[in-house]
């Protein structure tokens, strides 16, 4: 197995070999593409002969030298384009370290969390507020005071940052949402039979802004032409924890690691052609 | 203080990380190591420690290997050490021109399984013993 690994080294510093021959007879867009290689085999090498540098730190080569008839130790010189490669390396791999031990320890953090707390529900007047509602039908739709309102039951966070309303209402009418943030966006879904409806809300296309921010929801029967009035308006905070805020920065770190460590490694390529 | 009954192998070779390699995979066989990173500091090495036996690259800053060579062999004190020459040249001109300037074995990197180096260190090194 030891063997098989040195071979390994061993191929890889011939391919390298290879790769800066080929670009130094080469011209035009192939150098790019031999340049990009090389970067991928340094960095794949720097990876595989971590080991070496660690094992060997504190060992040192001793030799006999004859002259002075004493045992000396022959240090190694370090090799600057291998040392920042592996520096690179290293915190490219202790960064995404970090962010596989946060899913494995902490999966919540990366799945379907509720990272944002729902507190203060206040009922107030829907009659205050100046509904916006794309569809003509409900804007005209007559009010029916007999109509019973829908709950909203639950908020979850999905994956991606999107959120999830599910609640209860009247089977089979349609269930129109208003979240607000600086703007009001309308959404609307079909409760089923057992009155079980579920609206998504897609961050990415209405992004929520950490505060306060109310929900509104009331029903709609396309067929009769009518709504029901409309439920409490009800508030949820958005906040971030600390613990979100390292989670989004170790992502961040993550992603820059890696250009980092791919543009180090294409100017220390460079740098040896 | 008389020399160790160990066997001593110089290692040559610019590349550090196989260097490293070389010296993890001889390190097995108890052998005395040293190493150098060029041609130069090869032949100063060769003449103050007299190994057993050198390794040798042949691509190295400041004297290349066949100059290290031809500088050695001329040299009665160390012109008798054994050399297996280890390098990424696999042209036919340059392995013949190692072995006329003295190489006693050519291993081209790309080819070259490592077990089979350190079986050929180690037998040319017990032939030494005999």
């Amino acid at each position: 197995m030891k063997k098989q690994w040195l071979n390994l080294v061993l191929r890889f510093t011939n391919l390298i070999y290879q790769r800066k021959q080929a670009i130094r007879g080469q011209t035009g867009i192939g150098v790019i593409s031999n340049i990009g290689t090389l970067v991928l085999l340094e960095i794949f090498l720097g990876i595989i002969s971590l080991p070496l540098y660690l094992s060997l730190r504190s060992k040192g080569v001793t030799a006999f030298f004859s002259e002075k008839g004493t045992y000396e130790k022959v240090s190694f010189d370090y090799n600057l384009r291998r040392v920042l490669t592996l520096t690179g390396v290293s915190i490219f791999a202790l960064i995404w370290a970090i962010k596989l031990i946060l899913i494995l320890v902490l999966p919540s953090v990366y799945g379907p969390m509720q990272l944002y707390s729902v507190s203060d529900f206040n009922p107030s007047d829907i009659l205050s507020k100046d509904l916006i509602a794309s569809e003509i039908g409900i804007q005209s739709a007559r009010v029916l005071s007999t109509m019973p309102q829908p709950k909203i039951m639950d908020i979850e966070k999905k994956r991606g940052g999107s959120y999830s309303f599910s609640g209860k209402s009247q089977p089979n009418v349609t269930v129109v949402l208003l979240l607000s943030d600086r703007q009001t966006a309308v959404y609307s879904a079909d409760s089923d039979k057992n009155g079980d409806w579920t609206i998504n809300h897609d961050q990415s296309a209405f992004n929520l802004k950490e505060g306060n921010h109310s929900v509104i929801v009331f029903s709609y029967d396309k067929r009769l032409g009518t709504r029901s009035e409309a439920g409490p308006e009800q508030f949820f905070k958005v906040t971030t924890s600390w613990l979100d805020s390292f989670t989004k920065n170790i992502d961040i770190l993550a992603n820059w690691s890696l250009v980092i460590v791919l543009a180090l490694g294409v100017f220390l390529t460079l740098l040896t052609i | 203080m008389p020399k160790s009954t160990k066997k001593t192998i110089l290692l040559v070779e610019d590349d550090e990380v196989l260097l490293r390699a070389l010296y993890l995979l001889f390190h097995e066989g108890d052998y005395t190591i040293a190493s150098a990173g060029d041609g130069e500091t090869a032949l100063k090495m060769t003449e103050r420690l007299n190994p057993d036996l050198v390794l040798l690259d042949l691509l190295m800053p400041k004297m290349n290997g066949f100059d290290y060579l031809k500088n050695m062999k001329s040299n009665n004190k160390i012109k008798n050490i054994p050399v297996i020459v280890l390098s990424n040249l696999g042209d036919k001109n340059d392995i013949e021109k190692a072995k006329d300037l003295g190489a006693e074995d050519y291993f081209i990197k790309s080819d070259t399984d490592l077990s089979a180096l350190f079986e050929k260190v180690k037998q040319r090194l017990e032939k030494q013993i005999q």
